[in-house]
Formats: structure tokens, sequence, C-alpha cells
């Protein structure tokens, strides 16, 4: 190889290129992969035990999908982050708009209570919900769904801060100009925000619901406080399967899930980086637009 | 180079005796908290069909004044009248102005027509004369055919073309500009500046403009309000307030200017004698008597610059101490054999190579009648 | 930002169902729980509150402090290491080909989205006695054995006389490893934050004037991203201090953490007041860090404003 072909030595700052960092970067990908990717390849092998590869079979999805006390935990935890989502983006937006969009008495601790779910320990939450669910006398026994409904306050209390997170740092970018264009040209205060707020919020809204969904289909030490034996969340059975025995079906039920999260997440990160490629073109680029006078 | 517009809004040219103004601002003042007023006690009237300037370094208020004509702040004290009714409480959707917004606000999730088209269908315009309108002021602005673009797939300067129709389909009684041309590359800028000018002229209605471009607000304006510190300092034709700027702000805001502090020594028919440490007594032409310390200045381009003593009432001896050539002009920093320092622009007029050296004794000096006198 | 005062109605319509909702089903039950804090047991569900401070002295007992100097150690252990594997991985990523960035920003961040118990589960499969890891090493063994068999040394049992798997799990150790693989995100983000918005002419001015490598690591890179590094200790700290499952499930009976100790007293030890003290101990703990964060961000942005 001659040396005008060969890719000349990394430059000073071009630290990925260095073998060792390359190198901790495999590591710790693998570190954190390998686990997961190993029980995923091991939910499709034809084997109870051993690591030799015996042959692929969904024998072990058949299993997780007879297993009945395994499919109603899964159908709680979408009903209860289906519940969850749709209660929590409604509230998390109303938060977000009211915060960023007026001044008033006491906003500081407003804000830091709203900040709170995120922060403190979900042990604290978790049994912060079950006093509180045992004391005001929530009934139990309800008919399905109703009986998730402890459940889904909780999941609510904790995933609308986080909505209001996302859409309010969607909203730190919007041009205030274009709400007074819309109210310049005519509409009113309802119509502006309809017309322009919400599109303008929707990538935040689509986002904040998505996290939303994965938050509340992945909680367990909360979920575990507030549900009693007839209301096991998905997360919550895993966890009992687990402290009994590891096995292959598990493997499999874990899989799907993860499948869905991965899923999830696609499509979250495939509608932002939509989103960022149409403002790199900077069509309503001029945030600060008019703070420089008066 | 004429363009008809003098003639059209000159507010001194129609005297008092004129019909009502498009906008009157009695005593406005608006305060953000404590502190100094952002506007304060402004008065302004700016008759019908004028390309009004609003100018003034950032922070004076100027901005805050268009948004109060819009509506998006409540004046503290004062009134505003919009064509003859009070606007006080008056919502901005329902006040007979429109605006084209610093940043154009073009809204990013429509396409161009349904931008323009916006303020028609929030007012419940029908749809057939609503794309006659729209087809209408995308031709005024020369987008025809563009339509069904959307924003991001416009040029900086076509986007402010889409903010300018859709502010005028509403056939508002004013429009209000706030920095139109700041968002624009320097070429474009350039013809934007001709251009609004001629489409104020086909609309026929008041425009009103803010700017801290000085070229901008000169180039395109039947007159010009200089704000300073939420104050109004001067409002007059460009030329006026160019060459008889009221006060040193102003002097020194428009354009370059040489400004000394002098004394008036004696004042009458028609005259001013003004003692200047570092040049002298000059004795001007001036029809007011004034008396007490003033500002003394001159423009660049007043001074006159010759390796003999000239002829002219006052001149002064002074050595070049730098230069700086610009192509069209050269730039002299003197300083006169008492220490004053000033200012000359020389036009290149000849072709031939510049003769300028460093420390070479030269005279200064201005027609008196170019000397300003600034009392504020 | 206009003041609410402006467009009451508006205000209102926006303020309220988000504010209702976070008074009743959070504040409200974080207040019981700080009542019962102050309480005293009386009988199998009656709880009196009457002001006591005896549950928070109770937690002062040698057995507790044990547990939270653990827990304390734990999380540090676990923040110390993700500290020093995170930042070689956020450097790397920060100055990777833009074209990878995006990829290995989304490898970092996707743990994240993966359900923590599967997580912990999927450890457990593969570390477990019976798990994947012994499974390799036995038929490593197997073979080593076979092969030494062939070659004739099989009687003097080099590799010993029978696989004994490796014990990897229900221990100290475990859980800490636990802790590092669920929280190394936690770690790099903020790192990576904090060397992206780094000025790279600064590094490469360091280096013109004459420092190396390392030196310009110490004295221009760790300086001007100490606030990301504060900020990301504190987060993996925090959450590690208050960690349940991994504890739970990782751990042998002495690597009980003080989450584990909470989640007894409301689900077997029946003592509500003694678990709400631990409870707002463990909060305590947790503003306490953010307080420390927001401190420090605050001297940032005061150093940025300069």
């Amino acid at each position: 190889m001659s040396a005008t072909t060969r890719r000349p030595p990394p430059g000073p700052l071009e630290y990925g290129r260095r073998a060792w960092m390359r190198l901790t970067l495999l590591a710790t990908f693998v570190f954190l992969y390998a686990p997961i990717a190993t029980l995923v390849a091991f939910s499709f092998n034809d084997s109870r035990r051993n690591i030799v590869w015996r042959g692929f079979t969904l024998k072990y999805y058949e299993k997780a999908w007879n297993n009945d006390s395994l499919l109603e935990a899964f159908t709680n935890s979408l009903t209860i982050a289906f519940a969850s989502t749709l209660a929590s983006t409604v509230l998390g937006t109303l938060a977000a708009v009211a915060l960023w969009r007026f001044r008033f008495p006491f906003k500081g601790p407003h804000e830091a209570a709203m900040a709170l779910p995120i922060v403190i320990p979900e042990i604290c939450m978790g049994v912060a919900m079950l006093v509180f669910f045992a004391r005001i006398g929530w009934p139990t026994g309800l008919p399905w769904p109703l009986n998730l409904g402890a459940i889904t306050i909780a999941h609510i209390s904790f995933s609308f801060p986080f909505v209001a997170v996302v859409v309010r740092a969607r909203l730190a970018s919007f041009n205030r100009e274009l709400d007074e264009a819309a109210r310049d040209l005519g509409a009113s205060e309802w119509q502006a925000f309809r017309d322009v707020l919400v599109p303008w919020m929707s990538p935040g809204l689509v986002a904040g619901a998505l996290l939303a969904f994965t938050l509340s289909l992945d909680d367990f030490v909360i979920t575990f406080f507030t549900s009693g034996p007839d209301t096991v969340t998905f997360p919550v059975k895993v966890y009992s399967m687990v402290r009994f025995s590891v096995t292959p079906e598990v493997n499999a039920a874990s899989t799907i899930l993860i499948a869905i999260t991965l899923v999830i997440t696609s499509v979250a990160l495939w509608m932002q980086g939509r989103t960022a490629a149409r403002r790199a073109d900077g069509s309503g680029g001029v945030t600060e637009a008019g703070s420089a006078d008066g | 180079m004429t363009r008809g517009r003098h003639g059209i809004g000159n507010g001194t040219d129609r005297g008092a005796a004129s019909a009502q103004p498009i906008i009157e601002i009695r005593g406005v003042t608006k305060r953000f908290g404590a502190g100094e007023p952002a506007v304060d006690s402004v008065d302004l009237e700016i008759p019908e069909g004028e390309l009004f300037a609003l100018l003034g370094p950032s922070g004076c208020g100027k901005t805050t004044l268009l948004r109060m004509l819009a509506g998006f702040e409540t004046p503290t004290a004062g009134a505003i009248r919009i064509d003859g009714s009070d606007v006080a409480g008056m919502p901005p959707n329902r006040r007979p102005v429109n605006m084209v917004f610093q940043s154009y606000a073009v809204f990013p999730h429509m396409s161009v027509s349904d931008n323009v088209a916006y303020g028609l269908r929030v007012t419940g315009v029908p749809a057939a004369e609503r794309r006659e309108r729209v087809r209408e002021a995308l031709g005024l602005v020369r987008l025809d055919g563009l339509g069904a673009r959307k924003p991001d797939q416009l040029s900086g300067g076509q986007r402010q073309r889409v903010a300018l129709a859709r502010a005028l389909v509403k056939r508002p009684r004013v429009l209000l500009l706030d920095e139109p041309l700041s968002a624009l590359d320097a070429k474009l800028r350039e013809a934007m500046r001709l251009e609004l000018v001629n489409l104020r002229i086909a609309v026929g209605i008041t425009f009103v403009f803010v700017t801290h471009d000085q070229d901008e607000a000169l180039s395109m304006a039947d007159r010009i309000a200089v704000m300073e510190r939420g104050r109004v300092r001067q409002v007059a034709e460009p030329a006026t307030l160019y060459e008889y700027p009221n006060c040193r702000f102003v002097a020194d805001f428009i354009g370059k200017v040489n400004l000394f502090e002098g004394t008036v020594r004696a004042a009458g028919s028609g005259e001013l004698t003004l003692e200047v440490p570092g040049l002298g007594a000059l004795r001007i032409p001036h029809a007011e008597p004034v008396r007490g310390a003033v500002g003394v200045a001159v423009r660049p381009e007043k001074v006159r610059l010759s390796h003999t003593r000239p002829d002219a009432q006052f001149s002064f001896e002074a050595t070049v101490e730098d230069f700086a050539y610009y192509g069209s002009e050269t730039h002299l920093f003197l300083v006169t054999d008492k220490g004053l320092r000033l200012a000359a622009t020389v036009p290149n007029s000849d072709r031939g190579p510049i003769r300028i050296e460093r420390g070479a004794p030269r005279f200064v000096s201005w027609r008196p009648g170019d000397t300003l006198v600034l009392t504020e | 930002m206009e003041g609410w005062r402006t467009n009451r109605r508006v205000f209102w319509t926006f303020f309220t169902p988000p504010t209702a909702w976070l008074v009743l089903f959070f504040l409200a039950p974080l207040a019981l729980v700080w009542g019962f804090s102050f309480g005293e047991k009386r009988g199998l569900v009656e709880i009196a509150i009457n002001g006591t401070l005896e549950n928070y002295v109770r937690a002062l007992d040698p057995l507790y402090l044990r547990i939270f100097a653990k827990s304390f150690w734990f999380a540090a252990l676990t923040t110390l290491i993700c500290l020093a594997v995170g930042f070689p991985v956020a450097i790397a990523i920060t100055f990777a080909p833009s074209r990878w960035k995006p990829i290995l920003l989304l490898l970092t961040i996707l743990p994240f989205w993966t359900n923590l118990l599967i997580r912990t589960y999927a450890l457990i499969a593969v570390l477990r006695t019976r798990g994947y890891v012994n499974f390799t090493a036995e038929w490593v063994w197997e073979k080593t054995n076979a092969a030494l068999g062939w070659v004739g040394l099989g009687d003097l049992q080099l590799v010993g006389e029978r696989f004994e798997p490796f014990q990897m799990l229900y221990n100290n150790t475990a859980v800490v490893f636990g802790l590092v693989y669920v929280h190394l995100p936690f770690m790099v983000l903020p790192l990576y934050a904090a060397l992206d918005r780094l000025d790279r002419s600064y590094l490469e001015a360091s280096l013109d004037l004459g420092a190396g490598q390392i030196r310009t690591f110490a004295s221009v890179v760790v300086p001007l991203a100490l606030p990301g590094i504060v900020s990301g200790v504190i987060i993996t700290f925090i959450p590690a201090l208050g960690s349940f499952l991994t504890p739970d499930l990782l751990g042998g009976t002495d690597s009980q953490m003080i989450a584990n100790v909470i989640e007894r007293q409301f689900k077997s030890a029946n003592d509500w007041p003694f678990g709400a003290a631990l409870s707002f101990i463990l909060m305590y703990v947790t503003f306490f860090a953010l307080a420390l964060r927001a401190v420090t961000s605050r001297g940032r942005s005061a150093m940025e404003a300069a």
C-alpha cells in the first residue's frame, strides 16, 4: 500500500479515531447490550438451558401467549399506558403552556413542585401512593378496567411533568411573533392557539406522549406499591416470575416488551429528526426577535 | 432622483390645515416595571399616505411604540387614535392596521397561499373572494406562482414578500413594519428599499417602519422621528434632519459629525459669535438668538482642505494625523495646532494616485453657513 | 411572557387542571406520608399523628445507620465507576465523525428506554450460576479438559476435577455491577452535553501553546466540563442511592439498601410511620444533592455571563 492511499493518522483532536477510544466504546456497548442481546437471542433457542444453539423456535412465545395471567398482565399494562398517556399529554401540555406563557405569583415554587415527581426517588413516590390510596379508602374490587384506576392515577402523576418538560422545551424555540402575527391578522386568542401554537407544539406533543407511554409501560417500583392481587401489570408479573426462576418464557415476554419500546423510540426519534431537519432550514428561526428594543 | 414621493406625505407641505392624520399619538408613555419608561410622553401625528420612519438606537423605544400601534402593548398613559378613533383596549385582531414582523413570522406549517389567506380565513371572508384577493396580493409582491411553496423553500427576500402580502391582503389603513430589512443580506437590502417605497406608492396607504439604520430611514422615509431613551428628539424630512439637526444626539446619530463645545459670545441681527476652544472665534449666520454653552458642529464632507490659506472667513492650520481610503472617498483625521481633532471627507473625484502623507500640514476651512449650532 | 392578569380566562384554563392534579394526586400523598413520619403506630392499621420524633431517632440506630452508610457507599462507588467509564465514552462520542455521532448517542440512550426490570433480569439470566456466562465457562472448561486429555495430560486435572460455576450473583459486587449497568447512560449524557458545548479552539489553543494531550485534558477539558461532570455525578448518584430493584434482585442478604428497608416497612413489617420517616430522610438527601447541582450550575451561568 502506498503512502498516498493510506488514511492519514488521526489528527490531534480526532479522539474518535484513536484505537483505545474505539476499544472503550466497543467494550461499553458490549457491556450495555450483551445481556439484552443474549436474552433476546435465547428466547428463540430451542433449548431450556444450554448455551449451545439448538435451532430457532417460537414455542416460548406461544407459551407466553397461552399463559393467561401473563397475557392479562400485559393487557393491564397496555390499558394503563393508554389511559395514562392520554391524560398526561393533556395535563402536561396545559402545564407547559401556562408556565411558558404567564408570569404569576409563586411561580418558582410551582415549577419546583412540578419537577418533584421527576426527581424524587421512585420508592418515595411508591409508598406515598400506597399510603394515599389506602387512607382515602379508594374502592377496591371494581370491575375491569376501573380497578386499574389507582395505578393509572399514579402513572399520570409521574408522567405528566415529563410531558410538560418536553413540550416546554419545544415551546422555548417558538417565535412569539408567529402568535402575534396570527392575532394581528385577525385571529382570536383561541384561533391563534389552534392554528399556530398547536401545530408548532405537535412534535413535542408526540414526543411527550411517547415518553409517557414508555414510562407507564416500564414502571415497576411505583406500580408495585399500588397494584393489588387482581391488578397485576406486566413488570409486576415479570418480577414475581423472576423471583421464582429464569425461563425462556419470560425471555419471550421481555423481548416483546423491548420490541414495543424500540418501535416507540424509533417513531419518536424519526419525528424529532424530521422537525430538526425542517428547522435547520430556518423558517421561523428568529427567536429573540423584538426583544432587543423596548 | 424624483420618485414623486416627497409631495405625497410631506407634513410641512400640507400644513395644519390638512385632513385628519391617520395616526395620532398623544402623550403616550409606556413603563415596564420600575425604572425609566420605555416610551416617554411621545406626541406624533402621521398623515395619511406617508412613509414614516421611527429611527433610533436599540432600546430607544421605537419597537415598543410600534407594538402599541399594533395593539401588542398597552400604553401606561396617553392616547392613540387610528383613523380618528381611540384604540385603547382594542385587541390587535380588531385594529385597522397590520404588521410585518422583524422575523417575518411566516407560519412555517402553512403554504405561501395559506399564509396569505390566513387573515381572511379567520375573519370569515368567503373562499372565492379569498382566492381572488390572495392571487392579487401575491401578484403585488411578485410572488405569482409560488403559492404552493412552503416557507422553508423560500429565500429570505421571498419570505419577506409573503409577510408583506399577508399583511396587505387585509387592506389595512396603516402597514407597520418592524425592522423590515434587518434580516436580509446587504445587496438584497438595497433593492428592497426601492421596492418598499414603490409598493407604498402602489397601494397608497400609510407605512410606518422602525429601523436602527439611518441610511435606511434617510433613503426611504418621507419623514423620520428620531428617538432616544423613550423620547422623540426630532421629527423632520430626511434632508432637514441631516442638515439641520436640533440637538447633539440627532447630529451625532445621523451621519458623521465633528462636534465641539463652545459658548455664544454675542448674538443679534441674524448672526452669532461663537467661541470654541482650539478654534477661536467664529461668526456664523443664525436666525435665533441663543445664549450660553452650545454644541458647534460641522459635517466632515463640508470641511475643505487646501495647501494654501483659503479666503474663507475662518480657516485653521492642521496636520494630517491619519487617513483611510474608501474608494469613492478618503477620510482624513486632522489635528489643529491647538490640539483639536477633526475629521474631513474628501471625494476621490480624480482618478490619479492619492497624495496624502501623514504629518503634512493643511489648511482647513468651511463655509460659516455650514456650521451647526446645537443648543440641546 | 405576560402577567396572568392580562388574560385571566386563558390563564385559569391552562393553569387549573395540571395544578389541581399535582396537588391532589401528588402533593397530598406526600403530605400524608410526611404526617405519618411524625406518627405512632396504634394497632394494626391505626396510626396517630402526634408529632413524635421517635421514628427519626430510630433511623439513627446503628443498624439503620449501617444501611444508610452502605447505600451511600454503593451509590458513590457506582458513580465513580460510571465517571471513569463514562468520560472516555463521552469524549469518544463527542469527537466521533459527525456521521457516527447520532448512532452512538442513540446506542447510549436506548437502554434508558428499555425496561429497568428487564435489564436487571437480563443480568440475572447472564450472571447466575446456571446463566450464560457460566454455561460458556463450562463449555470452555470441557473443551480445555478434552484437549488436555487428548494431549495426554488429562489425569493431571490442570483445570480442576470438575467445573465450579462462578458465584457472580447475590452479593455486593453484583449490586454495584448492576447499578453501574443501569446508571451508566445517566453519566454519559451530561458529560457528552458538556463536552459537545466545549469550543474546540480551547483545546487547539492549549495544544498550540505547547501542552500535551494529558495536560490539555487536565487543565482545559476538565475545568471547562466541570459543570457537566458535577451534573453527571449528581444525576447518577441520586437514583443509585434510591435504588430498590437492583439490590432486591441482585443482592444477597447483606446487600440491602435504604429503599429495601423502606419497602419492608410498608409491605411486610407494616410499620408505616418508620417507613415514612426513612422515606423522607431519603428525600431530604435527594434535595440536598439537587441543591448542590443548582448552586454549581448557577456558578456556571454567572461565569458565562461575565
